[in-house]
């Protein structure tokens, strides 16, 4: 019995030792993390994401400490956007809607009652009606991405340099001389062809076809389509070429670094006597508090390119969804040409959205490869 | 580009106003052609313009690695590299002060407590070879 009560004592004793030793590790930790992130300077990102994050400091220590926003939080968000774009863009809408029944219901029950000049000057000032209330709806939008495009540089612009120092930080060399070629790719050269190209291409294609429906002697079809082609083959060529470039080149530096992190500590370990085992063990609470601080910031960037996209995105969506509604509702009543015009604009707006989704989704694989190399610890 | 877009809207309108204004006949014919030259030559302006630009620049001035910062977690892993020997060899029983490291002189400085002896002299050296290679080693008595 004696015995028994013993080794229970020195468990006991054990176990509260190891959890005092656990609890001092864990101070140390949090500790140097406060260091590690006293050393940046996060004032150009908050000045770019101040509107959707408050502090990007705090924001990082959140998240360190685990508190993660739920996907529930965004899914509601993102629902709310929506309901709330679908009743801004419902009015402009309708309204178009009433204007282009009008001009129909003229159109088929005024045979013989007016003249001909009459109708011809009746249809022209309601086209230009429809095309108008159309083109401002959607410039709108196309404000609202251009807007967006240069916030996305700005956030790239601020958040690259941060990036790249934690990753050398974390003896991510291989993985450092991968990623920062793919930075400024993708912050002056992706953002500028997107701003100079492809959007203006995208805004003119929407305005031949929009141009091409006041008159029957004006076609520019062929040209909004060829200039609508000429947009969406080279964004594909560039996503296609960055996401592939920066995802196998960043996979394969991962690995390198990995490789020569594990060699140095193997030979610390096999070659260092006496202390080679304590040293190549021995935890490094500043390396792992630069993990901790590069994973937790490539989340809250993450995190800020979605909540810039998701207000544009919610727009386009229900511009989109209202125009095609518009045009499935009228489409019995009125004339084929404001049919076409409508579907050609649709398809418009559905580029733009895939514009969108692509900037972002190139901007987030740079991050991604970030987070997950380097995590040597 | 808002120019261009608007050069292009005004004279689509006033091809659309012409079409209507002007009589059958010889004369519509002739002014809907040349309103249709224009037009083709207004869309191919971006494009002679595109040719004359410098094209897009890249620059990767704005992005480099901060080397103050590394500097500054450099410090810090030194700290954390003084703490742990000086634990390390309070718990080899050695009455160390202080640990400090210079990374300029190379040097790492031991402040032992107590006297100085052969024995204990030779048991920090050799740690200290080991832990602070590269390192010349400068170990201060306190009881000198």
């Amino acid at each position: 019995m004696k015995w028994k009560l013993l080794i229970l004592l020195i468990t006991v004793i054990l176990a509260n030792s190891c959890g005092i030793a656990y609890a001092d590790t864990i101070d140390e930790l949090t500790d140097t993390v406060d260091q590690t992130l006293e050393g940046l300077d996060f004032s150009d990102i908050d000045s770019v994401a101040g509107d959707f994050i408050d502090s990007v400091y705090d924001k990082i220590q959140q998240i360190i400490n685990g508190q993660f926003d739920s996907a529930e939080s965004f899914w509601n968000i993102f629902w709310e956007l929506l309901g709330s774009s679908l009743s801004n863009v419902s009015a402009a809408v309708v309204s178009v809607g009433i204007i282009m029944i009008i001009l129909g219901l003229v159109k088929n029950t005024s045979d013989g009652l007016i003249g001909k000049s009459t109708q011809t000057v009746i249809s022209f000032v309601g086209v230009c009606l429809i095309v108008s209330s159309i083109v401002y709806l959607l410039a709108d939008v196309y404000v609202s991405v251009f807007s967006l495009m240069d916030k996305l540089a700005s956030l790239s612009q601020a958040s690259f340099p941060i990036m790249l120092t934690l990753l050398v930080s974390n003896g991510g060399n291989a993985v450092s001389t991968v990623c920062q070629p793919s930075m400024v790719i993708f912050s002056s050269f992706v953002i500028e062809l997107v701003k100079n190209v492809i959007l203006p291409f995208s805004v003119s294609s929407m305005i031949f076809v929009a141009v091409s429906s006041i008159s029957r002697n004006i076609r520019l079809n062929k040209t909004a389509s060829t200039i609508q082609s000429i947009s969406t083959w080279l964004l594909g060529i560039v996503f296609m070429f960055f996401s592939a470039f920066t995802t196998v080149q960043g996979i394969g530096a991962s690995t390198i670094d990995s490789v020569s992190f594990r060699a140095a500590k193997f030979a610390a370990k096999n070659y260092v006597p006496i202390l080679g085992g304590y040293l190549a063990e021995g935890f490094d609470m500043v390396v792992a508090s630069t993990t901790l601080v590069k994973n937790s910031f490539g989340i809250v960037c993450v995190l800020a390119i979605f909540l810039m996209i998701i207000n544009p995105l919610s727009t386009i969506l229900a511009t989109n969804l209202s125009v095609q509604i518009l045009t499935s509702v009228c489409e019995p009543i009125v004339d084929e040409k404001y049919v076409t015009m409508l579907s050609k604009l649709s398809k418009c707006l559905s580029f733009l959205g895939v514009l969108v989704i692509a900037v972002a989704f190139m901007f987030c694989i740079l991050l991604f490869i970030c987070i997950s190399c380097c995590n040597m610890v | 580009m808002t120019q261009w877009l608007i050069t292009v809207v005004t004279v689509a309108v006033l091809s659309v106003i012409c079409d209507i204004i002007l009589p059958e006949g010889q004369s519509r014919k002739f002014v809907s052609t040349v309103i249709g030259v224009v037009i083709s030559f207004v869309l191919l302006q971006p494009v002679i313009n595109l040719f004359a630009s410098d094209g897009i620049n890249v620059s990767s001035n704005h992005i480099v690695a901060d080397e103050n910062y590394m500097q500054y977690l450099e410090n810090m892993q030194l700290e954390q590299r003084e703490k742990r020997l000086e634990e390390y060899l309070l718990n080899q029983n050695i009455d160390v002060i202080e640990v400090y490291f210079d990374q300029e002189d190379k040097v790492v400085s031991v402040i032992v407590s107590g006297n100085k002896t052969v024995q204990l002299q030779n048991t920090i050296s050799a740690y200290l070879s080991v832990y602070a290679k590269g390192y010349s080693t400068n170990i201060i008595w306190g009881g000198d």
